[in-house]
């Protein structure tokens, strides 16, 4: 091991705060949503975890319950198929995965389990 | 006015004049005066320990999210630890006093339910959960092939041992403050929201009913032999807590679900033999898919499934306890229990479990009445755990001194045997549980007449009592923990048609009706209500009764 001065101490620790402060700028950014973002739906589909090919589109349904342009909180239960279970079978559980553009930038949330009791969380970053 | 606005804030919602008069009663007055033939040692009231266990539990209440000071354990092999179960016991605990020892001073109490709930919803809590939802080779299932990918939500599907406990406290809150904090849509809402990993943020939002209506389904759907834990794992344990929640369900919102489960889950507990009746250990767990059940028992599960299960059928708990006494009772007082607790680093195992076990097991006695045992091992607690003051709180700080000493005794404690397993087997004098679910709180008891308005850091309420027969409240308040010269509270909910005398320490203070104390220690509402103002240098024991 090397012996450390303090002078290297210092300089080390100094040279980590741009680091640290980075993280913690995009830790900020995460939750500071732009509601003039323009945040749109791009994309909305429900799937069969069992069967890939069970596959049901959702976006107009997604973009009447968000059509933006600021943050939104999507249900993401059986109102984004009509009520129905598309593979018909209560064991198994669905995927939702909705993409949406803030400013043209693609952003991604889920696939999360498609559920009565739960909602998505749409933003924009500043 | 000051005073008179406090109580329109939190106790009146009516006018309120005030009517002061000048009156000084005459002692000749006293041996009639309604009220004067009350003996306030005649109703339950709160020992100095008891009520710092309280006060000990109202201040966990109040640490801020995150911060779990004093709930910390090194239970690393169990997912969730123990602050969960802390919490919902708590909880608990408060409810057992609230309504057994001062059912007439709620506010304290519902406050810190409440906090002690909504923690429950702290991701801190429940996120353990998208780990165990994965299930695995070695522990959940023997016949899978790897983890699973597991799902966030913690209500969705199994998860007994959060959701179960939610339930019992959630509905216990709503039966004894009726205030729909947990009925809403969103009672219990569990936010993930993760920066550094996940799929991104989703929230899940759940009534107390949605959860009531998922664990009774999934009673059903297992036919009735217990929702799982984890993923092909249930304990019999943890079942006992959300059966108590439908019960209290059943009260509120008469659904039925309890009425149905209970008998069968009994009849399921006898015929698969839960309880194993040559060693008289309960089943740790059972593995749902493949059958097999893991025994030996521990008396950390025997105690946890025994002190609740005798809160809805103390018949089949008590037969149980029985056996379990003679397991355990003499290896706890002898230090051979503690004997072998493992070694720090243990693989499968946590010294943590040592202390669980003794206080389970003290909380089981404590239940089904078992007043020799109880006393036994509360005896050796203050002996041997360590107890502490610290501002009006009374509890066993944790040590992981578990090796035992010269004469065999273990000084270990554990965070949640500190703050309220030990707490619960002084506070349970015996069917304390029994009782609460057998007797909820219908329209009378909810709109008795309370007292409000109580400063907590300077005021200790040890009584608070209604006599529905004598028309009398039964209040004694005692200074601390932090001194006062002079301190107020607050009475609502008194008949307002009615007149009323306050005598303090057996002496008229004053009586309603254009009458007061020439000291003006108390303002007479238009509505009923009263605020008393009072000396607290030392305890003063209140009656408020109807003048016959």
């Amino acid at each position: 091991m090397i012996p450390m001065t303090r002078e290297t101490i210092v300089k080390n620790w100094l040279g980590s705060v741009p680091l640290a402060l980075s993280i913690f700028a995009a830790t900020q950014v995460s939750y500071a949503a732009d509601p003039t973002a323009g945040l749109e739906i791009t994309s909305c589909k429900v799937f069969s975890e069992r069967d890939d090919k069970l596959v049901q589109d959702c976006a107009s349904v997604a973009r009447k319950s968000c059509p933006g342009p600021g943050t939104c909180e999507l249900p993401i239960g059986m109102n984004l198929t009509e009520g129905k279970d598309i593979d018909a079978n209560p064991e198994t559980w669905e995927l939702v995965k909705v993409e949406f553009s803030c400013k043209g930038i693609a952003h991604l949330n889920g696939p999360h389990y498609q559920n009565d009791h739960a909602t998505m969380t749409l933003a924009c970053q500043k | 006015m000051h005073g008179i606005r406090a109580i329109k804030r939190r106790c009146l919602t009516g006018a309120i004049t005030l009517a002061l008069a000048a009156f000084s009663a005459p002692a000749s007055l006293l041996a009639v005066e309604s009220g004067a033939d009350i003996n306030a040692a005649d109703y339950p009231s709160l020992t100095d320990k008891e009520l710092g266990h309280v006060r000990r539990m109202v201040d966990l209440s109040r640490q801020l999210p995150g911060d779990w000071s004093g709930m910390s354990d090194d239970l690393w092999s169990v997912a969730e630890r123990t602050q969960q179960f802390q919490l919902a016991y708590m909880a608990m605990a408060l409810a057992l006093v609230q309504h057994q020892y001062t059912p007439a001073y709620r506010e304290l109490y519902k406050e810190s339910m409440y906090q002690l709930i909504q923690k429950l919803t702290n991701p801190d809590i429940w996120e353990s959960w998208l780990n165990s939802s994965r299930a695995g080779t070695a522990f959940a299932d023997p016949d899978g092939a790897d983890v699973q990918r597991g799902w966030v939500d913690p209500i969705r599907k199994y998860n007994i041992m959060l959701k179960g406990y939610l339930l019992q406290a959630g509905a216990m809150y709503e039966m004894l403050h009726r205030d729909g904090a947990f009925t809403k849509a969103d009672g219990f809402t569990f936010r993930y929201q993760p920066f550094t990993w996940g799929n991104g943020p989703v929230t899940f939002r759940y009534s107390l009913s949605d959860v009531a209506e998922i664990v009774y389904k999934e009673f059903v759907d297992g036919n009735y032999e217990g929702v799982m834990c984890e993923p092909n794992r249930m304990f019999p344990a943890c079942n006992q807590l959300p059966i108590l929640g439908l019960l209290t369900h059943d009260q509120i919102f008469d659904t039925g679900y309890a009425a149905d489960v209970m008998p069968k889950f009994a009849r399921n507990w006898v015929e698969k033999q839960y309880t194993n009746p040559v060693t008289k250990w309960n089943v740790r767990h059972i593995y749902v898919k493949q059958g097999i059940r893991e025994e030996p028992g521990t008396p950390v599960l025997d105690g946890w499934a025994g002190s609740w299960m005798h809160a809805w059928n103390p018949e089949l708990a008590e037969s149980i306890y029985a056996g379990q006494k003679e397991i355990y009772l003499d290896k706890f007082l002898n230090g051979e229990y503690a004997s072998h607790a493992p070694q720090p680093g243990y693989a499968n195992g946590n010294r943590t479990l040592v202390s669980l076990g003794f206080s389970q097991f003290a909380f089981m006695a404590a239940e089904v009445g078992d007043t020799e045992t109880r006393a036994a091992l509360l005896d050796y607690a203050e002996r041997n755990f360590g107890p502490v003051w610290k501002d009006g709180a009374y509890y066993y700080p944790r040590s992981d001194d578990y090796a035992p000493d010269a004469e065999g005794n273990s000084h270990g404690v554990d965070t949640w045997s500190g703050n309220v397993l030990l707490a619960l087997a002084r506070l349970d004098k015996g069917g304390g549980f029994l009782k609460l679910y057998r007797e909820p709180w219908g329209e009378a008891e909810l709109n008795a007449p309370q007292v409000c308005d109580i400063d907590d850091i300077t005021t200790s309420v040890t009584q608070a009592w209604y006599d529905e027969e004598k028309d009398a409240l039964i209040v004694t308040l005692k200074p601390g923990p932090v001194a006062a010269r002079r301190v107020k509270f607050s009475v609502q909910a008194l008949d307002k048609d009615k007149s009323w005398s306050v005598l303090k320490d057996g002496h008229l203070l004053a009586q309603s009706g254009g009458k007061a104390s020439a000291q003006g220690e108390v303002e007479w509402a238009s509505d009923g209500g009263a605020q008393i103002s009072t000396d607290l240098d030392q305890p003063h024991t209140f009656i408020i009764a109807a003048r016959k």
